[in-house]
């Protein structure tokens, strides 16, 4: 008996969580509050960071809309360089598919760097921070989403480096379908997780 | 308006079942809420099996990087996917469970 009524209550909650979420503002909300907000100055780089990309070579939406942010950025001349970031997980380097566009969009290559060793957010602000440190560039505009900024923040502060922020937004944070919202909930979560993780490994 | 049609679809097709079950199949009603509550004990123990499976592969992932020294992304474990296969889980745990505690319900009755 106290089994079922253990797991009752945990599929009680599990309902009301999911109906909560596909039917209520609560994770649009949650998206704000673990969200953070662009402050566009002029830097000595941008820092692009990672995101994915298909085995087809083809970018995935955020890594598309986190590389036309950074673009953007260099064409307005707020950064002299731009720093693109992704791995070479499938055979296709991400950072590499990123910087064949920017200089097909006509962005020089003398203002192109491509860092596509780093698997994580940690290796990222590592060596791209022992990159830029080397050329003594300390100001950077680092481009990601709203919600990985905070935790990519700290960590490419902890390197050295002055970081001002330049998120690249995407539609899915005012989306009111049932289905967005759920997708939203999940990458909210899955963020807060994150950096839960990294707060308990010490890397914040 | 993608919300009030899936909350009136779920309602139109909850009353078509409710009245189906009660007139065509001759479900007593006083059934209906311990059926939702055995639902609820699935569902329960689905959502178990997920934060298992959660957890499992968040231990794994970063076991086998420090094992192999080879990257495996933590993403990998945040995939829809994941639910699909706790909620089968769960729901054959469940019935084995139900199965082996009660062994005179309906489907070992006799027929005929």
């Amino acid at each position: 008996m106290r089994w079922e009524r253990l797991w009752q209550s945990v599929g009680l909650a599990g309902v009301v969580v999911f109906f909560v979420s596909a039917f209520s503002p609560l994770p649009n909300a949650l998206y704000h509050w673990s969200a953070s907000s662009s402050e566009v100055r002029p830097a000595d780089a941008i820092v692009v960071l990672g995101s994915s990309v298909g085995e087809n070579g083809v970018l995935g939406c955020g890594s598309l809309q986190r590389a036309v942010r950074g673009m953007t950025l260099y064409r307005a001349s707020e950064a002299p360089l731009i720093v693109f970031s992704g791995p070479n997980l499938t055979g296709v380097s991400e950072a590499e598919v990123r910087a064949e566009l920017a200089r097909a969009l006509g962005i020089p290559s003398g203002a192109i760097l491509v860092e596509d060793g780093a698997f994580t957010t940690r290796e990222e602000a590592a060596r791209i921070g022992a990159t830029l440190r080397g050329r003594n560039l300390r100001r950077i505009l680092l481009v990601t989403d709203p919600q990985h900024m905070r935790r990519a923040r700290a960590l490419f502060e902890r390197v050295g480096l002055q970081v001002l922020a330049a998120t690249a937004e995407s539609a899915a944070a005012t989306d009111t379908a049932p289905e967005g919202r759920l997708r939203l909930m999940r990458e909210t979560l899955g963020e807060l997780l994150a950096r839960a993780y990294y707060r308990v490994a010490g890397y914040l | 308006m993608a919300q009030a049609f899936l909350l009136i679809l779920m309602g139109v097709t909850s009353t078509l079942a409710l009245l189906v079950g009660a007139w065509r199949l001759g479900l007593p009603l006083s059934g209906l809420g311990r059926g939702a509550g055995k639902a609820l004990e699935c569902i329960g123990v689905m959502l178990g099996f997920f934060v298992l499976n959660l957890a499992v592969g968040i231990a794994g992932t970063l076991l086998w990087r420090q094992v192999t020294g080879t990257f495996l992304s933590l993403y990998y474990a945040n995939d829809a996917t994941l639910l699909g296969i706790s909620l089968l889980q769960g729901l054959v745990f469940e019935w084995w469970r139900r199965e082996s505690r009660e062994p005179s319900g309906e489907s070992r009755e006799p027929r005929g």
